[in-house]
C-alpha cells in the first residue's frame, strides 16, 4: 500500500473458554480510508474491533499505532488515543441534552463548582454539528431524536474527540433508506476530513456502495484484505463462506426416504407489521426445518408470534389441521403441544434459583401434582429419567443449576421442553455459546426426536449446523421468507446469497 | 459475536445469584446464631428479667402479628415485589372490625369480613401491578396512604372502642397455656410453608421471582400468580389487625405505624432476597423473632421507644452488612 497505515494489528490471536475466536489476524487501516470488515455470524469482527477499542486485551500478537506499538488498556485509553466506536446500542444518555452527551465528562468547566456554561457548550457544540451538515439542534433531549440522529450525534460526540479512526458496527441496522444514505454521506465527509472508517456490515450491497479496501474473516481468521475494485459480490460472498468447506460436514439428514410425515403445523399469512411479513410454511412430522437468515431477519420474533409471546397483525395458525386462534399466552401453545427453546437461555428458559429437578419439571407440574400438592417422589423419578436420557452433568436432581456448565444448562431447558412432550419442538439458536462437544450431543438429539416423529423448527445463524441437520431449509431476509430448498440442493453460497 | 456481547452480563447475573443461594444456607446460621447472641445478652443485661415465662409470651404475643403479616410478605417478595402498606392495613382492618362488631354482629363473621375486604384490597394493587405493570413499591406507598387516611377520616381520628369479648380474645386469649395469636401465627406458618415448598403454586411463585421472562415462556401465568400474592397480603393482614385490635379493645386508626419496617427487616434478616427468587417460611420466623427480640429487649433494659428506633435501625443495617460478609467468605470458601 502507498498510502500511510495508520495502525496495524499484527498477528492477533484471542480465545474465550471453549472458542478460539480470532486467530492470528493481521489487519490494518490506512489514513482517510473507509475499510469494511465483513464475515459471518461468529467470523471474529466484534473480536477484532473490541482488542482495538480497548474492551478485551488480546492473547497474543501486537498493535502499531502511528508507528508505535502500543497496548491499548482500556475504552478510555482508545478514545485518548483516538479510536471511538459507535455499537449498535449507543451510549447515549437520552435524558440530557444533545451538547451535554457530546461534551459529557470532556465539559470545559474551569469555574468554582464545575459550573458549565450552557450558551458556551451548545456553541461548541454547533461548531462540530455543522461540521456534518446535521441540522439537530444542541438543546434537545437525545430521546426525542430518531434513530438516525442519535447516530449523528454519537459520530459528533466521536469527532469532538478528535477521534482519528472511527469504527461502525452494524450502522445500518435500523436506519431507513434515506437515512442510510445521509450516513454515507457523512462518512465520506470523514474521509475528506483525512480520518479512517472501520465499517463492519452484513450487508454487502453497503459494502460496494463506501469501501475502499474490504476484509474478510473466517472462523477467527483472515480470509483476505483486498481492495474493492475489481472484487464482484461473488467473490465476497465465496471468501466468507469459504470453498473448500462445502464437503468438511457429512449430511446425515433424518429423513431416510423421500416420504413425508403428516403435516403438523402450517403457518399462514403470518404479518407483523415492521418485524415480518405474509409467512407460510409448513412443518411435517420427523422433519428438522431449518431456518435460515441474519441476525435480525426476523426469525425470533416470528417463532416468538407463533408461541404466544407476541402479538400478530394477522396470520393463521393450523396444527394437526385444525385452525386455531392465535395463541395469547405461551401455556396455550404448550397445551396444544408446542415447545420453544429461547435463544438466549437465561433471559428466556432457566430459573437460576432452582435445583436441576424443579427446571425440568416446571412446565410439566400440572401433571405431576394432585390437589396442586407436588407429588414429590415421582417429580423427582421423572426428573432423573429426563437427567439420564439426555445425561445431563451433574447426575444428580437435586444440583443447583447456577453451578452447571453451559452445555449442560442448555440440555436442561432441553429437557423442559422434553418434559412436556411435544409435538412440535422449536429450537432457536440451541448451540449458542456451547462448546463443541455439548453441540454435538444437541445434534445428536435432535435426530432422534425427529426420527420419532416429532416436527422440530431448528433457528441458527450458523450455516454449517443448518445444513448437517436440516431436512429442509427455508431462508429469510427482512422479515420475509426469500427461498426454501430441500437438503440436497442447499449450498452455503445460495443461502448467503440470499439471505445479505 | 454473542459471546462479546453478553459474556459480562451473563457472569455478574450468575455470580450474583449463586452468592444468594449459597448465601442463603450460611445466613440462615447466621442469623440463627445472632439470635441466640442476642437472647443471652438480653438475659445476662437485664438479669434475668428478660427469661421469664411472662416475658416470653409476650414476645410471642407481639411476634405473632410480624409472623402473619410477614407469611403474606415473604410470598409477595420471593416474586420479586414488595409491599409497604401493611402497617395501614392493620388499622383499618382494626378500624373496620370494630366498625363491624358496633353492629352487633357475632366476632367470626365481623373477622370474616375483615379480611375478605382486606383480600380486595390486596387484589386491586395485585391487579395494578400485574396488569398494569406499575412498580409495587410506589403502588403500596400510594395505598399505605390511602388506607391510613380511610381509618383515620371514618373514626375522626378517635379509636372505636369493641365490646364483643370473643372477639378480643383473638388478640388476648389463651388456647391451653399459649395464647391465642401465638396458635394462629403458628398455623398460618406451617400452613404457607406448605403451600410455598409443596404446591405448585409455591413452585411458581419462585419461578416468577427468579426469572419472570423464563415464568411466562413455561406456561406459568404470571399475573395471575402476582395478584394472588398480594391477596394473601391482604387477608393476613386483615388477620392480623383483627387481633390487634381485639389486644387494644378497640379500633385504633394510629396503630401499626411503622409496623412494616418491622415486618420487611425480618423478612430480609430471614434470608428471603430483595431481588426476589431465594426465601423461605422458616427464614422469615426467624427474622421476624429476632427483630421482636431486640424490640422487647431493648424495652426491658429501660431504652425508650424513641432510642429503640435508632438502635433498629443500625441493628439493621448491621445484620445486612453482617450477612454480605457471611455470603462471600462462603463464596470463597466454596471456590479454594
Amino acid at each position: 500500500m502507498n498510502s500511510e497505515a495508520i495502525f496495524v494489528m499484527k498477528d492477533i490471536s484471542k480465545s474465550f473458554p471453549g472458542v478460539k475466536a480470532l486467530d492470528k489476524v493481521t489487519f490494518g487501516v490506512n489514513r482517510g480510508e473507509i475499510h469494511c470488515l465483513v464475515g459471518e455470524n461468529g467470523a471474529g469482527k466484534s473480536t477484532l474491533i473490541k482488542i482495538l477499542s480497548g474492551v478485551y486485551n488480546q492473547d497474543s500478537g501486537q498493535i502499531l499505532y502511528k508507528g508505535k506499538e502500543i497496548s491499548i488498556k482500556n475504552p478510555s485509553h482508545a478514545q485518548e488515543l483516538g479510536i471511538s466506536t459507535i455499537y449498535q446500542e449507543f451510549n447515549l444518555c437520552p435524558n440530557l441534552t444533545v451538547a451535554d452527551n457530546i461534551f459529557l465528562g470532556n465539559e470545559f468547566s474551569k469555574t468554582f463548582f464545575n459550573y458549565i456554561d450552557e450558551n458556551q457548550l451548545n456553541r461548541e457544540c454547533k461548531k462540530h454539528l455543522d461540521l456534518l451538515e446535521a441540522d439537530i439542534d444542541p438543546r434537545v433531549l437525545v430521546s426525542s431524536l430518531s434513530i438516525a440522529l442519535q447516530q449523528m450525534v454519537e459520530i459528533t460526540k466521536a469527532l469532538s474527540r478528535e477521534s482519528e479512526i472511527i469504527i461502525m458496527d452494524e450502522p445500518t441496522s435500523s436506519l431507513t433508506l434515506q437515512e442510510t444514505d445521509k450516513l454515507f454521506e457523512t462518512i465520506h465527509k470523514l474521509k475528506e476530513q483525512g480520518r479512517s472508517v472501520i465499517y463492519i456490515s452484513h450487508r454487502l450491497e453497503e459494502v460496494f456502495e463506501i469501501a475502499d479496501r474490504v476484509t474478510v474473516l473466517k472462523d477467527g481468521k483472515l480470509v483476505e484484505t483486498k481492495p474493492l475494485r475489481g472484487l464482484s459480490y461473488i467473490d465476497i460472498v465465496r471468501m466468507m463462506v469459504g470453498r473448500e468447506i462445502e464437503n468438511k460436514y457429512t449430511r446425515t439428514t433424518t429423513r431416510t426416504s423421500k416420504k413425508v410425515g403428516k403435516i403438523l403445523l402450517e403457518i399462514k399469512f403470518f404479518t407483523k407489521k415492521g418485524v415480518f411479513e405474509n409467512i407460510n410454511f409448513s412443518l411435517h412430522a420427523g422433519e428438522i426445518l431449518g431456518f435460515s437468515g441474519l441476525v435480525g431477519a426476523g426469525r425470533t420474533d416470528l417463532m416468538r408470534a407463533i408461541f404466544g409471546l407476541e402479538t400478530i397483525d394477522e396470520g393463521k395458525i393450523i396444527i394437526n389441521g385444525k385452525e386455531l386462534k392465535q395463541f395469547k399466552f405461551p401455556k396455550e401453545a404448550i397445551k396444544v403441544g408446542i415447545g420453544m427453546t429461547s435463544e438466549d437461555r437465561k433471559r428466556d428458559s432457566l430459573f437460576l434459583n432452582f435445583k436441576i429437578r424443579e427446571n425440568v419439571t416446571i412446565s410439566y407440574l400440572d401433571y405431576l401434582s394432585k390437589y396442586s400438592f407436588i407429588m414429590g417422589g415421582i417429580e423427582k423419578d421423572f426428573a432423573i429419567k429426563f437427567i439420564k436420557q439426555l445425561d445431563i452433568k451433574p447426575q444428580n436432581s437435586e444440583a443447583q443449576t447456577i453451578t452447571m456448565s453451559g452445555g449442560n444448562q442448555q440440555k436442561v431447558a432441553i429437557a423442559k421442553w422434553l418434559a412436556t412432550s411435544p409435538e412440535i419442538l422449536i429450537m432457536d439458536e440451541p448451540t449458542r455459546g456451547i462448546d463443541v462437544g455439548a453441540k454435538s450431543e444437541i445434534y445428536k438429539l435432535m435426530r432422534l426426536l425427529a426420527k420419532q416423529g416429532k416436527g422440530i423448527i431448528f433457528i441458527s445463524s450458523e450455516l454449517p449446523e443448518i445444513l448437517t441437520l436440516s431436512d429442509r431449509i427455508i431462508v429469510m431476509n427482512k422479515g420475509k421468507i426469500v427461498g426454501e430448498f430441500m437438503n440436497e440442493e442447499a449450498t452455503e453460497e445460495k443461502i448467503m446469497e440470499l439471505a445479505v | 459475536m454473542y459471546i462479546n456481547k453478553n459474556v459480562k452480563k451473563e457472569v455478574s447475573l450468575k455470580v450474583r445469584m449463586k452468592e444468594r443461594i449459597i448465601g442463603l444456607q450460611i445466613r440462615n446460621f447466621g442469623v440463627l446464631f445472632a439470635l441466640v447472641i442476642l437472647i443471652v445478652f438480653f438475659s445476662f443485661m437485664s438479669r434475668g428479667k428478660f427469661i421469664t415465662i411472662s416475658n416470653i409470651l409476650t414476645v410471642a404475643r407481639q411476634v405473632s402479628l410480624a409472623i402473619i403479616v410477614g407469611v403474606g410478605l415473604t410470598f409477595v417478595m420471593i416474586t420479586a415485589e414488595i409491599d409497604l402498606a401493611v402497617g395501614s392495613y392493620l388499622a383499618l382492618s382494626g378500624v373496620l372490625a370494630a366498625a363491624i362488631l358496633f353492629y352487633r354482629i357475632p366476632w367470626y363473621l365481623a373477622l370474616l369480613i375483615t379480611m375478605i375486604v382486606m383480600a380486595t384490597l390486596g387484589l386491586i394493587i395485585g391487579v395494578i401491578v400485574a396488569k398494569q405493570k406499575l412498580n409495587s413499591l410506589i403502588t403500596t406507598l400510594a395505598m399505605m396512604g390511602i388506607s391510613r387516611g380511610i381509618a383515620l377520616a371514618y373514626t375522626g381520628g378517635a379509636p372505636i372502642y369493641i365490646k364483643n369479648d370473643a372477639f378480643i380474645s383473638l388478640g388476648t386469649g389463651y388456647i391451653g397455656p399459649i395464647p391465642t395469636p401465638v396458635v394462629i401465627a403458628a398455623v398460618v406458618l406451617i400452613i404457607s410453608h406448605f403451600v410455598l415448598r409443596k404446591t405448585k403454586f409455591g413452585r411458581y411463585v419462585y419461578a416468577v421471582g427468579g426469572n419472570q421472562e423464563a415464568a411466562l415462556t413455561s406456561g406459568i401465568n404470571v399475573d395471575r400468580i402476582k395478584i394472588i400474592v398480594f391477596v394473601i397480603t391482604g387477608m393476613l393482614s386483615g388477620l392480623a389487625g383483627s387481633i390487634l385490635a381485639g389486644r387494644l379493645f378497640s379500633g385504633n386508626p394510629t396503630a401499626g405505624q411503622g409496623f412494616e419496617l418491622d415486618v420487611i427487616s425480618g423478612v430480609v434478616i430471614g434470608g428471603t432476597s430483595l431481588f426476589g427468587g431465594i426465601g423461605s417460611m422458616w427464614g422469615t420466623l426467624i427474622g421476624a423473632v429476632t427483630v421482636g427480640i431486640l424490640g422487647n429487649g431493648l424495652t426491658i433494659l429501660g431504652v425508650g421507644y424513641f432510642y429503640q428506633l435508632i438502635a433498629k435501625g443500625f441493628i439493621i443495617y448491621i445484620a445486612i452488612l453482617i450477612d454480605r460478609q457471611t455470603r462471600e467468605v462462603g463464596l470463597r470458601g466454596r471456590r479454594i
